[in-house]
């Protein structure tokens, strides 16, 4: 959500021209999801190198700012000071100031989930957002919904497995019908990945298997790889 | 089976050459070269006199490696059993597997039953007992009828000497002229359905042509599709029949073994004991009669594992063989109503949804575990060939359907970069796929959209064309060993050198030979694991049965 600031007493607003003030009530109309440049030229109807001055011109005051869009890194949006990108344009609490995947972040936030499911054994979002507040490692609060999208990462990467409460057991704790998450496996299993039949022969991870035929340049006679998987 | 995998025809023949010899192999791969085709045909393009062809094919044939098809009018045609084949690769997981439930005995039994292919019981009987002569008749005889009650050994109908193409083609034919006249495509899959359920029918082991019921003699006989007359059964009739050994076991094994491994790492070792004995009971060892959903009672349940924790026990002191290929449970502790009632609970929140709590009976939907299993089996290929996110993206794709990258980047919670180079990666390795949908006619890149998707079916293809290619290679590299030290190897079959290898043997050579040994058993090992594969992602069955 974006959020409206104060504005500011010492802005020089009086000293705009008429151009400028058209681009800025323009601007200021979209609030924080801003407008492209060429869109602002194509709802004036303003000269391109007029547009491009009052832009310019509205910067240097620091009456408008430019964000630029995680969608379509090229293309930067103005929008007015006093507001704040919405998520659309940034991409929301996952992304840096210049757009880009916190994914050092991400994870550091799918460690401490894990850590907490497995805790618990079996929690809700919302008992794993509780856990984390608690514990005091990040320097903001997240919601339970920001931390079911991490937790619905972590089912996807199969590190927790989903289920519905059925209220007897090990769900005693949890109303029926809710979903929670529990760890997909052990401590020490998840240190380990599940190894195929494949992964265990060298043809299995061979990039050259496609080239590979008897009497061939790369041929199981001649393979390397082979000479040494068999050196007892 | 798909017969138009070129991967699998070279395995194929690869078997044959390993198991049967040069000459076999040759006719063996002409037949995959040229599919149907005549002796005479065969004789022309190997450039072999036709009397030694025929007599190759005789062997093929009474071997069920090829099928061959005679008509009123015509000539006898000839056809690649790539099945057959592939089978020979099983029948030492399926001793195995008589050996865990039945003893040394059965897997005596069940490898005479595989090198006759097909046989009476009173040959099978004749045949164990005239190689075991500590063993009484009468309790071989009684093995077999164990056997067949568990349906190691089951009925042989003429249909499964015949490729199943030209069983559909007499199926249709038999329909008659009526065939001609269907008109409407509604119509049309109405009778191919007929004739599919048709052709399952004629291929089911659990009756013969003669109205022979199975192995517990419980089943009231029924008339077959053809309305063939049905005799009552007697004990002569009984031990004429002809029985085959029953490979499919081997692929349900495979299956159970997946479950097992599946449910062990997500809900512990009991829960997976209750959902492989639960799968158990759904899961039918006759490859021809499809599972539907099947309900079962906690308590019958119980009952069973009890029952198979006490087998287990008084089979603690058997020696157990190990070719590598799964173990047995040595867990004797009994489990409560209570426990099982709680572990299916739980099985059944996920991610185990095929199983279901209605009233008093729980049901486990079949044809949901099976694609469960292939699916568990399929990430398990492609996590061992591309690291994380690969497997999040597939799941997403699995889940959603055919996306956009920006869509797969915000449920990913993926970056642009990580994102493209996986699914470049998948893409390369064949797991994703790209549609493109333009906007307009000029197809301009800015104005076309990209969707990536995953085809389960071509995916499953792909993965296994792999798996054959490297069976093949190992099968290969087999080949090379053993041709290194032949000599030593032609030595050891000597009557003199037999089982005193190491004296016979000089001390080089005795190191070279259990280098050979070692060697043999891991490629042979490997084998046996991609075999595993190739069972869930092939012959674990979809939707409907078909062979």
């Amino acid at each position: 959500m974006s959020k409206r600031k104060r504005p500011d007493s010492n802005v020089p607003s009086q000293s705009m021209t008429d151009q400028e003030k058209i681009l800025y009530n323009l601007i200021q109309s979209k609030q924080g999801l801003g407008i492209w440049s060429r869109d602002m030229k194509r709802e004036t109807n303003l000269p391109d190198n007029v547009v491009d001055k009052s832009l310019k011109s509205l910067l240097g005051k620091g009456l408008i700012k430019d964000v630029v869009n995680v969608q379509f890194k090229g293309r930067k949006h103005y929008l007015a000071s006093e507001f704040e990108p919405s998520p659309e344009i940034t991409g929301g609490k996952w992304y840096d100031d210049q757009g880009r995947l916190d994914s050092e972040f991400i994870n550091f936030l799918k460690d401490q989930c894990l850590k907490h499911i497995r805790n618990l054994k079996i929690a809700t979002v919302d008992m794993v957002a509780d856990a984390i507040q608690r514990s005091r490692v990040l320097k903001r609060d997240y919601s339970s919904q920001e931390i079911g999208e991490i937790v619905r990462a972590l089912v996807l990467d199969d590190h927790v497995i989903e289920m519905r409460s059925n209220g007897v057991g090990e769900f005693a704790s949890i109303p029926t019908g809710r979903m929670c998450y529990k760890c997909s496996r052990s401590l020490d299993a998840a240190k380990e990945p599940r190894v195929g039949a494949m992964a265990s022969i060298p043809c299995g991870v061979c990039p050259r298997i496609a080239h590979c035929t008897p009497g061939g340049i790369i041929s199981p006679t001649t393979c390397e790889y082979y000479t040494k998987w068999l050196d007892f | 089976m798909d017969t138009s995998s070129p991967e699998l025809c070279l395995l194929c023949c690869q078997i044959i050459g390993d198991y049967y010899g040069d000459f076999y192999q040759a006719l063996f791969q002409k037949l995959t070269e040229l599919g149907r085709c005549s002796a005479q045909q065969l004789a022309q393009s190997l450039h072999v006199p036709l009397r030694n062809v025929k007599n190759g094919l005789a062997g093929l044939v009474t071997l069920r490696l090829v099928f061959h098809c005679t008509v009123h009018d015509g000539p006898t045609t000839y056809t690649a059993d790539l099945r057959g084949v592939y089978q020979v690769l099983r029948i030492g997981k399926l001793v195995q597997l008589a050996h865990n439930d039945h003893g040394s005995l059965a897997a005596r039994i069940i490898e005479t039953a595989c090198n006759l292919k097909h046989c009476t019981l009173l040959e099978l009987v004749d045949r164990v007992s005239r190689h075991d002569e500590a063993t009484d008749e009468s309790t071989i005889r009684s093995m077999v009828q164990a056997l067949i009650a568990d349906q190691y050994l089951i009925n042989l109908r003429a249909t499964h000497l015949k490729a199943t193409s030209d069983v559909h083609r007499e199926i249709e034919s038999s329909m008659g002229s009526a065939v001609a006249r269907i008109t409407g495509t509604k119509a049309k899959i109405e009778h191919e359905e007929q004739v599919r359920l048709q052709t399952n029918q004629s291929l089911d082991t659990s009756t013969t042509e003669y109205g022979y019921c199975d192995t517990r003699g419980t089943r009231p006989t029924e008339g077959d599709q053809n309305g063939a007359v049905r005799a009552p059964q007697t004990n002569d009739m009984r031990d004429e029949r002809l029985l085959q050994p029953n490979l499919y076991r081997v692929v349900l094994h495979a299956e159970m073994q997946g479950l097992r491994a599946s449910a062990t790492r997500t809900h512990g070792s009991l829960a997976a004991k209750v959902l492989v004995a639960a799968a158990k009971i759904v899961a039918n060892p006759n490859a021809w009669t499809p599972s539907p959903v099947i309900n079962f009672k906690t308590k019958s349940l119980q009952k069973t594992l009890v029952i198979e924790a006490d087998h287990e026990q008084s089979d603690g002191n058997d020696v157990v063989m190990s070719n590598g290929n799964g173990s047995l449970d040595r867990d004797t502790s009994s489990v409560t109503i209570a426990q099982v009632e709680a572990s299916l609970s739980r099985l059944a929140e996920g991610p185990y949804i095929f199983i279901e709590h209605m009233i008093e009976d729980w049901y486990i939907d079949k044809s949901a575990m099976d694609k469960y299993v292939r699916e568990e089996e399929l990430f398990k290929v492609l996590e061992s060939r591309i690291p994380q996110p690969a497997p999040r993206i597939l799941r997403i794709l699995m889940n959603k359907g055919k996306l956009e990258e920006r869509t797969l980047q915000e449920l990913g919670l993926l970056g642009a970069r990580d994102l493209k180079q996986a699914l470049l990666e998948m893409k390369r390795l064949g797991f994703i796929d790209l549609q493109e949908i333009p906007r307009n006619a000029q197809r301009q890149p800015n104005q076309t959209v990209f969707l990536w998707f995953h085809d389960h079916e071509r995916v499953q293809r792909y993965v296994l064309e792999g798996i054959y290619k490297s069976m093949t290679r190992l099968l290969q590299l087999l080949d090379l060993e053993r041709t290194k030290i032949e000599s030593t190897l032609a030595k050891i079959e000597r009557d003199d050198v037999k089982g005193n290898e190491k004296q016979a043997l000089g001390q080089a050579e005795y190191a070279v030979l259990s280098r050979y040994r070692k060697v043999e058993a891991w490629l042979n090992t490997e084998i046996a694991r991609l075999d595993d594969s190739v069972a869930i992602l092939r012959d674990v069955p979809t939707v409907t049965v078909d062979f």
